[in-house]
């Protein structure tokens, strides 16, 4: 048995009850075990910072050198505090066994994927879904997740009209099917019409997530309150999305007026929207910080939530459990960050990384 | 500073948060910052934040049925746009007595002024 690990000094959050607490964390063998008074543990004093179960970026593109879009997995995953990120559909199973030797094995972060369900994904382009023809069938896809399925949790579909083109709503009637067969959620991107949310949002069920929720495009959720409330109510899943041209803090506004969700916060990251305006998951974060929501609240949202919505295990910070923590701080310092639509927020706090702890090892630190 | 480009900053976000119905009042206030920069209606950040809190004011006044003893014939200078715009605002509110529609509007009459 090898010797125990003791982080001290660290404000753990509860996500559960919206709570933080200074405690000291002992770790063995890459899990949490007791207290204990053994002599010549490895301490590290992390005071300042906060201690969370690792967080979980539900939206990125990682395809580095094959996809349309991307940007390296670590950059925007351990490096930033980020433990697993979840490329949504930039690999189809034409593709994939690069993604899997090159991303997902070759990455200190924890890589899950959505799977496009064209076979190309988004390597021949951004207009996969134009073509009926390009899709995979239900065979190919029950063979692919027999063969390749521990990191997948769902299929991508991106319904929007630069990518379906004529279409139309054709690719989701479709994946609905390839849904059901698979037992797989869906994740839908939206944007620009057609088609339209009320036809997208009517197909959804209990499980799927819709990411870019809160894009501030024509015909966007606040136009549809009653398909929108109907999706909650049957346990569709919303996210953030934040992106390039997803995230409007105006349209976040008016789906609140609407009705209640509880969404998780992502960032769909990749190279051209990595310095303005998206910056980190905890960049995205800050900006909710600043709108009123609490720390917990927003640590939730990358942590339990995010893996209840992949139907990942639950990551506790208790006795037996995987020592996989985000060490984070909040930065008393004003700064100037900006939603999708460029609107400006300024921020008096902000979320920034400290370390990234792997079942006990850490993989990166900022300075601690 | 003028702008239309609106800051979401930490004065708006606590009016919105101080209103008896949050959700009602950002969702006005969003609609409003869409309308207006589509409309190229200009605000200085004061203007902004002294609308934003007659929104506020207004939704809980909704809710309170408190109504404010204003006489129409103050207003007979305001221009139509402006009527128009803030009988919108107070169609979104719901329960609004007619004398604060004149009252509403006049920041977007000051924020005219800002644009000659």
């Amino acid at each position: 048995m090898s010797k125990v690990n003791i982080i001290k000094n660290a404000m753990v959050v509860d996500v559960t009850n919206g709570t933080s607490a200074k405690r000291t964390l002992y770790i063995r063998d890459g899990k949490f075990v007791d207290a204990t008074e053994e002599t010549g543990a490895a301490v590290i004093d992390v005071e300042g910072c906060y201690a969370a179960p690792g967080f979980v970026d539900s939206h990125v593109h990682v395809f580095m050198n094959h996809a349309a879009i991307f940007i390296e997995a670590d950059t925007v995953g351990v490096q930033q505090g980020v433990l697993t990120v979840v490329d949504a559909g930039s690999t189809g199973i034409r593709d994939f066994p690069y993604f899997e030797k090159e991303v997902i094995q070759a990455k200190e972060t924890d890589v899950r994927f959505f799977l496009n369900i064209a076979r190309s994904g988004l390597c021949d382009g951004q207009n996969e879904l134009s073509n009926m023809d390009d899709l995979m069938t239900v065979e190919e896809l029950l063979k692919f997740k027999h063969l390749h399925g521990r990191q997948l949790v769902g299929l991508k579909v991106r319904m929007s009209s630069s990518v379906v083109q004529e279409s139309g709503i054709k690719p989701l009637i479709y994946a609905r099917e390839l849904s059901e067969q698979a037992g797989l959620p869906l994740m839908i991107h939206i944007g620009n019409a057609p088609p339209g949310l009320d036809e997208i949002l009517n197909l959804l069920k209990k499980g799927d997530i819709v990411t870019h929720c809160f894009h501030g495009k024509p015909g966007g959720i606040s136009d549809y309150p009653e398909e929108f409330r109907s999706a909650v109510q049957r346990g569709v899943h919303f996210d953030l999305g934040h992106g390039a041209a997803s995230f409007s803090s105006k349209a976040m506004l008016r789906v609140r007026e609407i009705g209640f969700v509880d969404f998780s916060i992502s960032t769909d990251l990749y190279g051209e929207n990595y310095i303005t305006p998206v910056g980190s998951l905890m960049d995205t974060m800050s900006k909710l910080l600043a709108m009123g929501y609490t720390v917990e609240d927003l640590t939730r949202r990358v942590t339990a939530l995010p893996r209840s919505f992949l139907n990942l295990p639950a990551a506790k910070i208790e006795t037996g459990q995987p020592a996989d923590l985000t060490l984070f701080r909040i930065v008393e310092k004003p700064r100037e960050l900006v939603d999708a639509e460029g609107v400006r927020i300024p921020v008096d706090r902000y979320f920034y990384p400290a370390a990234s702890i792997k079942q006990g090892r850490q993989v990166w630190h900022d300075e601690l | 500073m003028m702008s239309c480009e609106f800051e979401m900053n930490k004065d708006i976000w606590q009016i919105i948060d101080k209103c008896q119905n949050p959700q009602k009042a950002g969702g006005v206030i969003g609609w409003l910052m869409e309308r207006c920069q589509s409309d190229g209606i200009l605000f200085t950040d004061y203007q902004w934040q002294s609308l934003s809190n007659h929104v506020a004011a207004m939704v809980d006044r909704s809710i309170t049925g408190e109504v404010l003893d204003i006489d129409p014939e103050l207003f007979t200078e305001v221009g139509g746009d402006s009527l128009i715009l803030s009988r919108e605002v107070a169609e979104r509110i719901g329960g609004i007595a007619d004398g604060e529609i004149f009252l509403l509007s006049v920041h977007f009459e000051g924020a005219k002024e800002n644009s000659k």
